[in-house]
């Protein structure tokens, strides 16, 4: 090669490194120093969680930072990253506003165990028996009504009523039951009631044409529209209509005979996380009786898990019947009720 | 030294740079997949060989393909139909506020296709209600029609764009030469829209890729589509690997819509003419055609006004919007960050790798396909590659920082660019780049003297895709944004948890009133930049 030649190309060799390292190691540097911090992913929403961080982070001297998810992702997002994270976890807390994703990662061997001393109050049943998950808080699934539409002597009082002549199919609703919470009280029916009941209740559904629509927060803003009577959703989506002045009211469902499904909130610590120590003081932050009455105050929280818990403002939660099954049941009927719902709903 | 040796010297330097390029091009694009196979591979290999029949779309599965392919078709031609005809109109009138109207319309390009459901489902509900009481019939925005609207709507900014952009970039000597034979309607119909040919083509491809991989907005509309099975098998198993499978029937018909497409492109363009009309015509069409083009600019002005109006009606106030501006404000810093970087990251190789894309044969093809394939990947499947990336140790110290979200970006949306790139690059007669060739003194210097500012309009259209793309990128950032950082698209999303709240209507208006300020600079540039 010639002098010429060879120097041509040390020049763009250069000029092609500068434009790509530049921008890379400017970006490098913009990393924050490692601090005294707890790493947490959260699929709770902003709103609530951050006052709680703050709290945390006034009372401690730690650091709290927060990855969110979002209800578009349908709370898998962080789930799937914390599962390609597992050979490197960069998150030290998980905390979830349901139970089953938790117990999946349990399965996928993300989580490890840690029974926080201020869990010592919460009931058996919200604590997994090896100590790898806590619950706490949580919401309900109910029906909410409106009320402009419907007298209060005809307000449904169990799901069968989803498959009921006397409520117009495509004036009633749903969220999918292939995501979310919906997907869990799904799951929950099949171990309830076994899969050939729960397949024959959810293809009449599909069969009426009750309306299928995407999420629990649309179903609450089409029932305080008018343009549903009435549809299944969450006591936390319920109460931003309530809030809002919405002239809505809010049902629980099967009260008389197998209880409606409560779904709290779970936070578990991740096996080999950056901040085990921080993780495990968070964790007992978070499953202490004062912040889930916190939360219950806030309005992110319907009920609690606590005998001594308050009620919430928007919706009286006293003496309400949840269904008598294990979490753990539950989450094994997911995949038979997703392969079946999928058939029903997905064609 | 010889002048053959300088020669040498510079077209070994020139090919060395297009080498890096090509090859930094591919590392963006697909090097975050590549980190995604062994872990893919092993999973595959645990499950059993079964697990590969998810590939094979039968029974139910098949249906529902062939009901997303139907859904994307449909939203490919009505967007493409309306945008070429509302660029009729801009182009065949020359006053001053068709050239003002058209950016307005651009001005919605950021605003998630969600948040238009949300603004179209209330306008919509709200003009039925009252003409329902009027005793008129308006039929309900409800499943496919419903669907296919709002998805026309949302993305008929951009085939709006592309149309209009290759109608202003004509050769003026045919069209005044045709003006001269025959009338303006002729003129428009038998020779303007065939020359643009290519752009149409181009503006139907990106419209179809975009709508087939969707299925936030079916969702909405409750219809279900392909994209929703490949989504709910994930929530379910938690399978990286099952998710990639049942979404290989998707890059397939992409690749095979791209492969047919790219060969009509590609012929079309080699006869298009060189040169640039760069303003539009005062043409007569008639009253029917002008009828049509009329209608097509309101239903074009609606899908700026519906949701421009319906997020100023959920905002409030302006005390309230600056509130909520206000109080995400380091999240709106971090989304400009990010797309200024995927910008100016994604743009030098889409440069080369464009240029890959004119050179003749088998090469060029390739390179077609590879670029126009990955639109079609779901953007998680870059985002877990990239906390596989992580996940080693020689990468692990940019864990923490915005190099990850920078490069989802990067991977995602440099084929855009590319793309854009070559097309703009088609309209340049190749006679200037080999004159300057012979009196460049180095490949930087005629890159930097000839190739940059013949390509500036073309790169600054880059730019401004891929970083309003850049700007709306969400499933791929949620799998690697840093804790304790956070961007404006999460945070929307966030929000609409809530319904429509001035915090989400706030946060898009924000999008889109950045993105018109953005535009018109470099609008006020380019014309600056041609005086």
């Amino acid at each position: 090669m010639s002098f010429n030649m060879a120097m041509h190309t040390r020049k763009t060799i250069s000029c092609a490194a500068i434009l790509i390292m530049v921008p890379l190691l400017l970006l490098v540097s913009c990393t924050t120093d490692k601090k005294d911090e707890v790493i947490i992913y959260t699929a709770v929403d902003r709103e609530y969680a951050e006052p709680i961080f703050n709290e945390f982070q006034e009372n401690t001297g730690i650091i709290v930072k927060a990855v969110y998810d979002v209800e578009a992702s349908k709370t898998t997002g962080l789930v799937m990253r914390l599962v390609a994270e597992k050979d490197r976890p960069r998150a030290d807390v998980f905390w979830n506003n349901e139970f089953s994703q938790t117990i999946l990662l349990k399965e996928n061997g993300v989580l490890t165990p840690y029974s926080s001393p201020n869990s010592g109050d919460i009931p058996a049943p919200f604590k997994d028996p090896e100590g790898y998950w806590t619950c706490f808080g949580g919401r309900a699934r109910i029906f909410i009504v409106n009320t402009d539409l419907v007298k209060k002597e005809d307000f449904p009082h169990s799901i069968y009523d989803l498959l009921d002549p006397k409520w117009p199919a495509d004036r009633i609703g749903m969220a999918n039951p292939l995501f979310g919470t919906t997907k869990t009280h799904a799951a929950a029916l099949y171990g309830l009631w076994g899969a050939d009941e729960a397949k024959k209740f959810f293809g009449d559904i599909r069969e009426r044409g009750v309306r299928i629509i995407d999420g629990n927060a649309l179903v609450r803003d089409l029932v305080a529209r008018g343009e549903l009577m009435m549809g299944l959703t969450d006591t936390d989506d319920a109460c931003v209509a309530v809030d809002r002045g919405d002239p809505v009211a809010v049902v629980f469902p099967d009260q008389e005979t197998f209880g409606t499904l409560i779904v709290p909130n779970s936070v578990a610590l991740i096996r080999g996380g950056p901040n085990p120590q921080n993780g495990e003081k968070l964790i007992d932050y978070l499953v202490m009786a004062e912040t889930e009455d916190a939360l219950v105050g806030a309005g992110f929280f319907q009920t609690t898990v606590r005998e001594s818990g308050v009620g919430p403002d928007c919706i009286p939660m006293t003496d309400i019947k949840g269904m008598d099954i294990p979490y753990a049941e539950i989450v094994e009927n997911l995949s038979p009720a997703k392969d079946d719902l999928g058939e029903i709903f997905l064609q | 030294m010889p002048l053959h040796s300088q020669a040498d010297a510079r077209f070994s330097s020139g090919r060395l740079l297009a080498f890096i390029g090509l090859v930094s091009f591919f590392l963006f694009v697909f090097g975050p997949l590549i980190f995604l196979i062994p872990p893919v591979v092993r999973e595959i290999a645990g499950s059993g060989p079964d697990t590969l029949l998810l590939m094979l779309p039968t029974g139910r599965r098949l249906s529902l393909l062939l009901s997303s392919l139907l859904y994307a078709a449909g939203v490919s031609v009505c967007g493409t139909v309306i945008g070429v005809l509302c660029a009729s109109f801009f182009f065949s009138r020359d006053r001053r506020w068709t050239r003002i109207l058209p950016i307005l319309i651009l001005a919605v390009l950021p605003i998630p296709p969600t948040i238009h459901a949300l603004a179209w489902m209330a306008a919509w509900a709200d003009v039925s209600g009252w003409l329902t009481s009027h005793g008129f019939f308006f039929p309900p925005l409800r499943g496919w029609f419903g669907a296919v609207w709002v998805q026309t709507m949302s993305l008929l900014p951009f085939s709006f764009g592309i149309c209009l952009i290759a109608l202003r970039n004509l050769d003026p000597a045919l069209i005044e030469a045709a003006r001269m034979m025959g009338d303006d309607l002729k003129t428009l119909l038998k020779v303007a829209l065939p020359l643009i040919f290519p752009a149409l083509i181009s503006a139907a491809v990106f419209l179809f890729v975009m709508t087939l991989s969707d299925y936030a907005v079916p969702s909405l509309f409750s219809v279900s589509v392909y994209p929703l099975e490949v989504f709910s098998d994930f929530s379910a198993e938690n399978s990286p690997a099952r998710a990639f499978l049942l979404s290989v029937p998707l890059l397939v018909i992409t690749a095979a819509v791209v492969l047919s497409a790219q060969s009509t492109m590609r012929d079309v363009a080699a006869e298009t003419p060189k040169g640039a009309l760069g303003r539009s015509l005062r043409l007569e069409l008639g009253p029917c055609t002008n009828g049509l083009t009329v209608l097509c600019l309101v239903l074009a002005v609606l899908c700026f006004v519906v949701p421009t109006f319906a997020l100023w009606l959920d905002v409030g106030s302006v005390s309230d919007l600056a509130a909520a501006v206000g109080s995400a404000k380091s999240a709106i810093y971090t989304t400009l960050f990010c797309a200024l970087f995927s910008t100016l990251i994604a743009l030098v190789p889409s440069f080369w790798w464009a240029d890959g894309m004119r050179g003749i044969g088998r090469r060029g093809r390739i390179l077609w396909v590879m670029a126009l394939v990955v639109p079609a990947i779901p953007g998680s499947l870059f985002g877990i590659g990239l906390v596989y990336m992580g996940n080693m140790p020689v990468f692990a110290p940019l864990n923490d920082t915005l190099v990850f979200p920078i490069l989802v970006s990067v991977a995602r949306f440099s084929p855009w660019a590319a793309i854009l790139l070559f097309c703009f690059g088609q309209r340049i007669d190749p006679i200037l780049f080999d004159a300057a060739a012979v009196h460049e003194t180095g490949p930087v210097v005629g890159f930097l003297k000839v190739r940059l500012p013949l390509m500036l309009p073309g790169i600054l259209a880059a730019g401004i895709l891929v970083g309003v793309l850049a700007a709306g990128e969400l499933s791929g950032t949620l799998l690697v944004l840093p804790p304790g950082v956070d961007t404006m698209i999460p945070r929307i999303f966030t929000y609409l948890h809530y319904g429509a709240t001035p915090q989400t209507a706030a946060l898009s208006l924000v999008m889109s009133w950045g993105f018109l300020v953005l535009f018109s600079v470099v609008l006020w540039l380019l014309s600056k930049n041609k005086a």
